[in-house]
């Protein structure tokens, strides 16, 4: 069991956090912390509760008991003191469609206080490379476009949590590529510290330096990549959610949390 | 340094202005909006001209004018009725639609600012729709309903709170139980 982080460098503590939805489990017990500037991977098959945990962090799912504190800050009755300090993106959750991107950007830089709207806009889309479809309505773009745009969205407020749910999910390689490649830069640039819940495991081993495995909701493991890889004795981090959703151990110990 | 979760009315404006957005996007609402008031307006005043002119009777003592002219306020306060709480109902599940609400939700957007701004969307939306139906009830009927004055705004201001009650029955049921 790790010793207590100290608080000012955790960005988020959860603590024995369950949802239930009247006998069924949909998640829980779980407890983990978040250092800052750090990006961990939150793994799991489908159903293994993983789009449940982010819902709970983002506030849009209350946990049925535990506590979640993000930068110390309890979700469950302080968390508009931290929402300007956080944001999520995820391909399950539209844009309006209507809206041009633009438009769409900008009443999102409202609702963080963002100054210079149109400048911050001009920067995302430079980085992200919208600038050819900024003043197209955002239904109409393609699903790597659109995945952009809602990167951009995540990113308009500089959060300081990011919430990732398979964000490279339905994208082809080339662009899920350039989008691995920009959170990379982000984090390093900004000291983010970036929650990825994925179904691609290279993308974990190259993104995260850390790595929580669930299983039926609760968590079954929790180190780094290289730390899973000497676990397991695999050589990639396919083989050992294989061996966790499978329950095989090849005889290694697992640490239960 | 501001405290972030108190009451902001830059996030109502942003709320405000992406609907705004919404509205100017599409010509078609905002026709739909003027034209079925404009239709009913004109049903009614048509059959209250019908009327009148079927009674033959000269003003003051015409009673069929008398309710004709009812028919036309009741006509017009039914629409300040329907049209502000579609205008809060139609703005909210529009983010339903365009399955906006956990962006919302994850944003600092608060749960009051959010209401205002639907509010303020309901009182937008009702000027459009009912405001060139009270000037053709003016042209065409002769009846004009600003002339009630100020005794008009504590009534019209009950008609709010109530499409307001209906839209925040209605919304939460839709929210829970639809599909």
């Amino acid at each position: 069991m790790s010793s207590p982080l100290p608080a000012s460098n955790v960005a988020l503590t959860v603590k024995d956090i369950c949802k239930s939805y009247g006998e069924t489990v949909a998640a829980g017990p779980l407890s983990f912390s978040l250092t800052v500037d750090s990006t961990t991977g939150l793994l799991g098959s489908n159903g293994a509760g993983k789009t449940t945990t982010i819902g709970m962090i983002m506030g849009l799912i209350e946990p049925t008991s535990g506590s979640i504190r993000v930068f110390g800050r309890d979700m469950a009755h302080e968390r508009h003191h931290v929402l300007g300090r956080m944001n999520f993106e995820s391909p399950y959750v539209d844009m309006p469609h209507r809206l041009t991107v633009r438009q769409n950007l900008r009443v999102f830089a409202r609702f963080y206080g963002i100054t210079d709207i149109e400048g911050k806009i001009a920067r995302l889309a430079e980085d992200l490379a919208l600038a050819e479809f900024l003043d197209r309505a955002s239904g109409s773009l393609s699903a790597g476009q659109k995945t952009r745009v809602a990167l951009a969205k995540a990113l308009i407020n500089d959060p300081e949590l990011l919430l990732l749910d398979e964000p490279t999910a339905s994208l082809d390689p080339d662009t899920a590529d350039w989008v691995r490649a920009y959170l990379e830069s982000h984090r390093r640039d900004r000291n983010c510290t970036i929650l990825l819940a994925s179904h691609n495991m290279p993308e974990v081993e190259r993104l995260c330096d850390r790595v929580i495995m669930l299983k039926r909701g609760s968590l079954v493991d929790d180190a780094s990549p290289m730390e899973l890889l000497a676990r397991y004795g695999r050589s990639n981090l396919e083989d050992v959610f294989l061996d966790v959703a499978r329950g095989r151990m090849n005889g290694k110990s697992r640490v239960e949390s | 340094m501001s405290n972030p979760a108190a009451f902001s009315l830059g996030r109502v404006s942003a709320m405000v202005l992406r609907y705004t957005y919404l509205l100017r996007s599409s010509w078609p609402r905002i026709l739909e909006m003027i034209y079925w008031p404009a239709v009913q307006m004109l049903t009614w005043g048509f059959l209250q001209t019908y009327l009148v002119q079927a009674q033959g009777v000269a003003p003051p003592v015409n009673s069929a004018a008398i309710a004709a002219g009812a028919l036309i306020g009741g006509v017009l306060l039914w629409d300040i009725l329907l049209r502000g709480q579609q205008g809060f109902s139609f703005s909210f599940l529009e983010e339903m639609w365009s399955r906006n609400i956990p962006n919302l939700l994850m944003s600092p957007l608060r749960p009051a600012e959010f209401v205002v701004a639907l509010m303020v969307m309901s009182l937008i939306r009702l000027a459009v729709g009912v405001v060139p139906v009270t000037l053709m009830a003016i042209a065409f009927f002769g009846f004009n309903h600003w002339a009630l004055g100020i005794a008009f705004a504590p009534f019209s201001s009950n008609l709010l709170c109530l499409e307001r009650r209906l839209a925040g029955f209605g919304n939460p049921v839709a929210l829970r139980a639809g599909r």
